[in-house]
């Protein structure tokens, strides 16, 4: 098959069109309902909870814990934690709404959504880690009476952390994939 | 929303081929046409008429079919016997067809991009708007891409 063959087929493709009518007629209905989202949007609801339940969490930990009788150190680094969060999540949150896939150009949109996802990996990693040490110091204060939290704090956070691992290793090659297919296309 | 219509009525055909080189699967290439059309709808607010709007589509199915294809973690090429059911419009065609999709769906994903649009007769201008690659760059890679294409076929 040479290139002249190929063009001739790629030519001659005759798209089911009535297969594309009832597709078109539902997609419609889906996107004046809003029961059809882009990712782009899904995302972006999203990281709006994330944002929220993180600025709620500081005054219910203020409050919680103030029954609790727990230091005020435990109390005020969790709200530091929450605080953190929230900002990463703002800024997480406008890099997603930065991406545009119908204006910026292939390139430049693979350059974004690479930036993206290494900064959403990082913060991750680096909110799980700042998490392991902040519940550590939570249960060090509650488990005074019953060290069966901890015990039970530690299982969790094994299997939390084994699955979290595996989930951003995943993560991580597909990361290298798309680096490669910006190299590949900046390349001469 | 008319102008919504006309993209669905006009470009669909566009829009599904660019997902059949995409996708592995009659289930993905559905995904994929939504979510196509669903950046499609979000981004008509921002068009400004600047490209053409065949140019400004495929701007935004590329870019859709890439990241998701590299989050889908599609590493196989297409099966023969999995090629597109879509018909050719002489049915001794149907094998170069399959050949052709069997083909390309050996290219990288920003090679198949390059290559569709040049099927498609777009020009080098276009495709550079489209890619973000400067022209020289996208008449390069076309000239190595058709290489490679023979090359896999006659292999």
């Amino acid at each position: 098959m040479d290139i002249d063959d190929l063009k001739r087929a790629w030519q001659s493709q005759n798209m089911r069109i009535d297969k594309l009518e009832e597709q078109n007629k539902q997609l419609k209905e889906r996107l004046l309902d809003k029961s059809l989202k882009s990712n782009r949007a899904k995302l972006l609801s999203t990281y709006r909870w994330l944002l929220l339940i993180g600025l709620l969490m500081v005054p219910f930990t203020i409050v919680s814990f103030s029954h609790l009788e727990l230091s005020p150190i435990a109390v005020w680094t969790m709200v530091a934690y929450f605080l953190l969060m929230s900002v990463a999540n703002v800024y997480v949150y406008y890099l997603i709404y930065d991406i545009d896939m119908t204006n910026h150009s292939v390139c430049d949109n693979l350059q974004r959504v690479i930036n993206l996802q290494l900064k959403r990996h990082r913060i991750r990693i680096g909110s799980c880690i700042l998490g392991i040490v902040i519940i550590s110091i939570f249960f060090y204060y509650i488990s005074q009476d019953d060290p069966s939290l901890v015990i039970g704090g530690i299982i969790g956070g094994i299997v939390g952390g084994l699955i979290g691992l595996r989930k951003e290793r995943e993560i991580k090659a597909m990361i290298s994939s798309m680096k490669k297919d910006l190299e590949d296309a900046l390349s001469e | 929303m008319q102008l919504f219509e006309t993209i669905l009525s006009q470009y669909g055909p566009m829009v599904s081929k660019v997902c059949y080189m995409y996708g592995t699967d009659e289930d993905q290439r559905k995904d994929l046409y939504q979510e196509c059309m669903a950046n499609v709808w979000q981004g008509l607010r921002s068009f400004r008429g600047d490209s053409k709007l065949s140019t400004w589509l495929y701007r935004a199915c590329i870019n859709t079919c890439i990241t998701a294809y590299r989050r889908n973690a599609v590493r196989a090429t297409v099966p023969l016997d999995s090629a597109p059911p879509i018909a050719a419009d002489d049915n001794s065609r149907s094998d170069d067809l399959k050949e052709m999709y069997r083909l390309i769906s050996q290219l990288s994903p920003v090679e198949r991009a390059l290559i569709m649009m040049w099927l498609d007769e777009k020009s080098y201008d276009e495709i550079s708007d489209v890619t973000g690659m400067p022209r020289n760059t996208v008449a390069s890679r076309l000239r190595r891409i058709k290489a490679k294409l023979v090359d896999l076929a006659n292999n």
